[in-house]
């Protein structure tokens, strides 16, 4: 399909080895668990990884974000589809355009100030948006669909 | 000064109630900007609101109690994963709850100043029971004990939170409310005053619209006044004209009495006498002359007639007209030309022997010892005229300053005393003045006092060439030397003895019918004539005249203007529409008429010529010889000199 062709993806999803720390359901069609496609920490650190500073609404000072793009993510599990459905580790859900991933740099970041992040705070998964590039971005959708102790996703 | 103070007060009224106005859209303004910084607050409030945090920090505590109390519960192996992320997303869930800003809305609450110590106290237990590896069911037992302890406290951070955001919540609506009463009342406030300004503002409108009308009324008024004052001038100007019309009528007569008392044997003392009359009658008639020239250039009936002229012999006429009074007075006179003069040009003769004779009257008048001289100048001129000064220089009594500043004013008179020295309307300068200008000119003074006055007249020619010889014909030197008296003098004698022969020799006397209605006139003319030797027929209107000619033929005519059942000049337009030669019989007209339109007429209506009264004998001689010369000769052989 078009959207694989755009995105030159990783091969085939090798089988996970650790602890899963993000799952993919719905429409992927790349699986290597029950339910869908699994990934552990390497296998997200093994993508190409994005960084950069931006100011959030949760804290007073610009964090450095670090984590690969969720296109990436979303290719390497061969997803397709319109929406994405981010479950959080609190049972806090929420709902992204699949656009969003096309049209910005949206990463899923494993990293905040180099340092993992422990579920204790926003870890160990956090969907974050290039707040600072975009001024349609500094607004409450995008802070809603900014997805912390980030589970799984389902794709539809 | 009423109207200005008024202004400055509506000025005032305008700056106070623009400088209201703004003000209260000032406060409208910042009332506007609070409402909307309180909407983005309650906005803030909404997304991340501190009882959404209470909420969560509560849920993940209950969650946590819950799996903790499970775990104690069930028999078997305890599921230490999922333990542990229970107390990791209750610690997350803390944490944001500290570090959130908005927590601060219940920060001062007992009931966060309690149950904050109370969490702390228990974290710090329950950190040490997680970290235990394996861990301890009876810790955990403990642990849950103090969570359920715990539980008291983080429900009423809950209730706290959610009154404190009521309150809050309630508080701001009332803000809103409050200000948006003020903002209601603001505008209200301005719509009230802006009626007002506009009502006013229409006032003022309406008051400055009557103001106006009250002035465009006073404005009519005024030209009314002005329009009227005019008429009423020109009445004024009108009936002088009239009355010194009417009196010119007898004057003639007696001027011309006068004239013929004088021609007759008198004693010298008798001879005095009638000198010293005629000399106060020529004088009576140069003032009812300046009022009639006055009342002509008011009504703005002076035209100028300007004809061929002869300067040099112009000037050589007034020189011998003027010698005589300066002769008499003891001053050396003289005419000098310091060019060349033109040979020709355009002038109004009479016009501007008036002027001279005026300023140079006037001269010898002011002037007891010396000269009075009168100096030709070529001027050069741009408007490609010739330019002439004639400077009328004396050797009188001078002027100050505040006379010569209202010399040329209307029946202005060097002052009393003078005045009834030396006579005079005080219209002559002013007249001279008028006509100067009327000609391109103008007449400039100087003068010192006790040393002598320079009156220049300024005026432009314009050349022209010499007339057809015919009318230069007649001469005029012969006639212009003998004054009335001197002529008058040398034919009494003559008519007085020649009566006889020239009623003998009827067939080369002069046949001339004069018609004219008033009977000292029309005796004074019969005998002028009759020393003319002339054959006199005598009619008193003009019908009467018309009938005459229709009989007899005539060689000339002298006629009436003013006279019953028939004027003069319908009289003339009857003759000259008759068959026959007598339609080309000279026509004279003698009329007191001297506006300038009344010799137009005359000479519309067929007349040859035309002579003002009071006729002077030399005047009529040669107008009579002028228009003989110039008539078909075929009537008569005759000439106009006796003998």
């Amino acid at each position: 399909m078009a959207l694989m062709v755009a995105w030159p993806s990783a091969h085939a999803l090798e089988p996970i080895k650790g602890k899963a720390i993000l799952t993919i359901t719905g429409k992927v069609a790349e699986k290597n668990g029950a339910n869908g496609a699994e990934f552990d920490l390497a296998m997200l650190e093994k993508l190409p990884q994005q960084t950069f500073s931006t100011k959030t609404p949760w804290d007073k000072n610009p964090i450095k974000f670090k984590g690969p793009l969720l296109r990436d993510v979303l290719a390497a599990a061969k997803a397709s589809g319109t929406t994405l459905k981010a479950a959080a580790l609190n049972d806090y859900q929420t709902t992204i355009p699949f656009d969003d991933a096309k049209n910005f740099d949206v990463i899923v970041a494993h990293q905040m100030n180099d340092q993992p992040i422990p579920v204790r705070t926003k870890g160990p998964l956090f969907i974050v948006y290039p707040f600072d590039t975009k001024a349609e971005l500094r607004s409450n959708v995008y802070y809603e669909r900014s997805a912390w102790q980030l589970k799984s996703i389902l794709v539809e | 000064m009423n109207g200005s103070s008024k202004n400055r007060r509506y000025l005032l009224w305008l700056a106070i109630g623009t400088g209201v106005l703004a003000l209260a859209m000032a406060i409208l303004l910042v009332l506007q900007i609070t409402q909307k910084r309180a909407i983005e607050k309650a906005n803030e409030l909404r997304a991340d609101s501190i009882t959404a945090l209470v909420f969560q920090f509560e849920r993940e505590f209950l969650r946590f109690r819950q799996t903790l109390e499970s775990s104690v519960i069930r028999n078997g192996e305890l599921d230490a994963d999922n333990l542990g992320l229970r107390y990791d997303l209750f610690l997350s869930r803390l944490t944001l709850l500290r570090d959130n800003p908005t927590t601060e809305l219940i920060t001062h609450r007992p009931e966060y100043q309690k149950a904050m110590p109370h969490v702390d106290t228990l974290i710090a237990h329950a950190d040490k029971v997680m970290a235990a590896n394996p861990l301890s069911k009876p810790a955990l037992a403990k642990l849950l004990t103090e969570f359920n302890d715990a539980g008291v406290d983080v429900q009423a951070l809950s209730l706290a939170a959610n009154s404190e955001v009521a309150a809050l919540l309630e508080s701001q609506e009332k803000t809103m409310l409050r200000q948006n009463n003020q903002i209601i009342g603001l505008t209200l406030a301005q719509l009230i005053f802006l009626l007002i300004a506009a009502g006013a503002l229409a006032l003022r409108q309406r008051k400055q619209e009557k103001e106006r009308q009250a002035l465009e009324d006073l404005t009519h008024e005024l030209r009314e006044a002005h329009f009227r004052a005019e008429a009423a001038n020109r009445g004024k100007s009108q009936f002088l004209a009239n009355m010194s019309h009417e009196l010119r009528t007898p004057f003639n007569g007696m001027l011309g009495m006068l004239g013929l008392l004088e021609s007759t044997s008198v004693t010298p003392a008798q001879a005095d006498y009638i000198k010293t009359a005629k000399g106060s009658a020529n004088h009576l008639l140069t003032l009812l002359n300046d009022i009639l020239d006055v009342s002509a250039l008011e009504a703005g009936k002076m035209t100028l007639k300007p004809e061929p002229v002869q300067l040099g012999a112009l000037l050589n006429e007034v020189e011998a007209l003027m010698r005589p009074q300066a002769t008499d007075k003891g001053l050396k006179f003289s005419i000098v030309a310091q060019a060349e003069l033109p040979h020709w040009v355009l002038a109004d003769a009479t016009r501007l022997k008036q002027i001279l004779f005026n300023l140079i009257n006037n001269a010898i008048k002011f002037t007891d010892h010396g000269s009075v001289t009168v100096t030709v100048v070529p001027r050069q001129r741009t408007d490609g005229n010739i330019g002439l000064a004639f400077l009328i220089k004396d050797t009188g009594i001078g002027m100050d300053d505040h006379v010569l500043s209202s010399l040329f004013q209307r029946f202005f008179q060097v002052d009393g005393g003078l005045a009834r020295k030396f006579g005079g309307t005080g219209l002559g300068l002013e007249i001279s003045q008028t006509l100067a200008r009327l000609m391109g000119g103008a007449i400039e003074v100087e003068s010192t006092q006790g040393k002598g006055s320079v009156f220049t007249l300024h005026l432009p020619f314009t050349l022209c060439p010499a007339p057809p010889t015919a009318v230069v014909a007649p001469p005029i030197v012969p006639l212009s030397k003998p004054a009335v008296t001197t002529d008058a003098s040398a034919t009494a004698p003559a008519a007085a003895q020649d009566a006889p022969p020239s009623a003998d020799t009827g067939g080369t006397a002069l046949r001339v019918m004069v018609v004219e209605d008033h009977p000292v006139n029309r005796k004074f003319v019969g005998i002028l004539l009759e020393k003319m030797g002339c054959q006199v027929t005598f009619c008193e209107n003009g019908q009467l005249g018309v009938e005459a000619a229709e009989r007899n033929m005539f060689d000339l005519i002298l006629m009436d203007v003013h006279m019953p059942v028939m004027d003069g000049l319908t009289a003339t337009r009857t003759i000259r529409a008759m068959p026959g030669p007598i339609a080309q019989v000279p026509i004279i007209v003698l009329s007191a008429d001297v506006m300038n339109d009344a010799k137009e007429k005359a000479l519309a209506a067929g007349v040859n010529d035309f002579v003002s009264k009071p006729v002077q004998a030399s005047q009529l001689q040669a107008v009579m010889q002028k228009c003989l010369a110039a008539a078909p000769a075929a009537t008569s052989p005759a000439t106009a000199q006796p003998q």
